[in-house]
């Protein structure tokens, strides 16, 4: 069963975030959009990814998740009020935690799409999360794999045999005096009954 | 053996052609209509008045060297992907004269198809119809393929330039019509002793375009699911000296409506995804013609895998934990379906493809571990090719 669930993400610099937020709501201004259709971006196309974990295969209990944020243009940084699923599949799993990160890969510290753990074990995520509300994105979409690179994290527990997750995320932030909603087509999910179409292949 | 049985069907199906085109005498070779001779295949019992129904397209005739010419074009209609899967081999099938037009001093036609005089089953369920345009002048003619749509989606007929010269020498089907008197003999079918004009499939050739890779680690395992809904324009070519050269002439639709999914495997792979040509051959009152078509016959819902080695060195490497990574792309250059008009082996020119086919790509990895996920130009979520890696 599919159902939406709002993620309350933090109170530090929350005050200010949801003063935004409650002035945005006033003003009517928020504007949802796609990956590459607004200010701030992930893969920046169309496009989609999923990530199903396999409990059996990995003796974990909780899993880190790892995606890209990234702002189209670098004169026009974006504040990261939330982050929550655009839905959520299953009652199996927790969040249990959200992050954001922002480092030069290398060999050594690369960008993650999942690992073991929540929080992630230092030698894959060697860096200290930063809370999400008032985090700026500032590093600009690019191919390059050197590039200065921001990663939202998503901690995920598992706590029944049904598995399940998150349909997708919405990034809510501001840029330029104005309000969206990124909309990434990114599954974040644990094997099991409740995503039969995973974890079984053909 | 195989031109017994083909024999036997195409006297079937030309009794399929006499039920699509309407009643009425039967049409003899080097026929003639009011504006002179008729090029073989062409209904002149169709030009004896203007056609009216669905505008299908417009464009201008020339001669070899480029030159305006007066002359006439008539619309005859192919069948499309449905009725071609059903095809047998050595069955002849009909392709009735639609509608007509003469050109005006500087060659430029606009012509419309009958809608009462195509077969139901050559219409595709988007509206869309394969034509062939016969152009001709008192000493020559030529051809192009090409697609319209009738209903609601017409009023985009003119969109494409059916502009095509008349390159070859006219041909009546007079020589045809003294082999086709002896012929008529031994037709079951006494009442057929008629060049009225069809095509069989003498061949077929699958053309496989590879669509992605999969390069799993170890015991990781790589599969794919793909769809595709949208149609294909690909160009044809035609033949009239029996099938030894054969010329670009225009292009023919079919839908490439397939979906399906390859197994797992732990193997290094090529996914590739088939489409059908076929090479007809024009038969009239029960004999063949030295006249050729290949064209694209249908997307065969096929697939097959090739074995690959030696491991890429891709480093856009992302870490991931043990389980399923999808990743999925769903717009028109996912791929490209350029390799599958790679057809100059089989007939000695490449053929041209649309740019508009457009197709979903979920490329799966289950790793058995923990480990990479490596893309080959950008990472994994966009790149061309993803492999997994430790």
């Amino acid at each position: 069963m599919i159902h939406r669930r709002i993620v309350l993400a933090g109170t530090g610099a929350a005050g200010v975030a949801a003063l935004v937020l409650a002035l945005s709501v006033v003003l009517g201004s928020t504007t949802r959009h796609g990956d590459g259709q607004g200010p701030l971006a992930s893969l920046n196309e169309s496009g989609s990814e999923s990530m199903a974990v396999d409990p059996t295969r990995t003796g974990a209990t909780s899993w880190t998740y790892g995606m890209r944020l990234c702002v189209q243009s670098s004169d026009v940084a974006a504040v990261v009020e939330g982050v929550a699923p655009t839905a959520t599949v299953g009652d199996g799993f927790r969040m249990v935690g959200l992050g954001l990160r922002e480092f030069d890969p290398s060999v050594d510290h690369a960008p993650i799409i999942s690992v073991d753990g929540y929080p992630p074990p230092r030698r894959d995520v060697p860096d200290t999360p930063a809370s999400v509300p008032g985090f700026v994105v500032r590093t600009p979409c690019a191919l390059d794999p050197t590039a200065r690179y921001t990663e939202l994290l998503v901690g995920l527990e598992r706590i029944g045999a049904a598995g399940g997750g998150w349909r997708g995320l919405d990034v809510t932030y501001t840029a330029d005096g104005r309000r969206y909603v990124l909309a990434i087509e990114h599954d974040l999910l644990i094997c099991g009954p409740a995503i039969p179409e995973f974890c079984h292949g053909p | 053996m195989r031109s017994r049985r083909a024999r036997a069907g195409r006297f079937g199906v030309t009794l399929i052609a006499i039920a699509a085109i309407a009643g009425g005498a039967p049409l003899s070779a080097g026929a003639t209509s009011a504006g002179g001779a008729v090029p073989l295949g062409v209904d002149a019992r169709v030009l004896a008045a203007p056609t009216h129904g669905v505008h299908i397209g417009k464009g201008q005739l020339s001669d070899a060297a480029g030159r305006a010419v007066n002359g006439r074009v008539a619309i005859l209609a192919w069948p499309g992907e449905t009725f071609l899967r059903s095809l047998r081999d050595g069955v002849v099938f009909a392709t009735p004269t639609v509608g007509w037009a003469r050109t005006a001093a500087d060659g430029r036609w606009s012509a419309d198809a009958n809608p009462t005089l195509i077969p139901r089953e050559y219409v595709e369920p988007d509206g869309k119809v394969n034509f062939v345009a016969i152009g001709w002048t008192s000493m020559a003619q030529g051809r192009w393929d090409f697609s319209a749509w009738l209903g609601a989606n017409a009023s985009r007929n003119d969109a494409t330039d059916l502009s095509f010269s008349a390159n070859g020498k006219l041909d009546t089907g007079a020589a045809l019509l003294r082999t086709s008197v002896r012929s008529t003999q031994r037709d079951p079918s006494p009442e057929l002793g008629i060049p009225i004009c069809g095509y069989g499939r003498v061949g077929t050739y699958q053309v496989w375009s590879i669509v992605n890779e999969s390069w799993p680690y170890g015991s990781d395992k790589g599969w794919l699911h793909h769809e595709s809904s949208h149609s294909v324009t690909v160009g044809s070519a035609m033949s009239t000296d029996g099938g030894l050269h054969f010329s670009v002439s225009g292009s023919s639709t079919t839908t490439a409506g397939v979906s399906f999914t390859y197994a797992k495997s732990i193997a290094y792979r090529d996914f590739r995804v088939g489409m059908q040509y076929g090479k007809f051959r024009q038969y009239c009152g029960g004999q063949p013609t030295n006249t050729y078509s290949f064209r694209v016959d249908f997307p065969n819902g096929g697939y097959d895998d090739v074995g690959r080695s030696g491991v890429p060195n891709w480093t856009y490497c992302l870490t991931v934990s043990a389980g399923e990574w999808v990743r999925n792309r769903t717009d028109g250059s996912a791929w490209s379906f350029s390799a599958g008009t790679k057809v100059a082996g089989v007939i000695g020119i490449d053929l041209s493809s649309s740019t508009n086919y457009s197709t979903t790509l979920d490329l799966h990895y289950e790793l058995v571990a923990k480990g990479l996920v490596c893309g080959s130009n950008a990472v994994p979520s966009i790149a061309a090719k993803v492999k997994t890696s430790r």
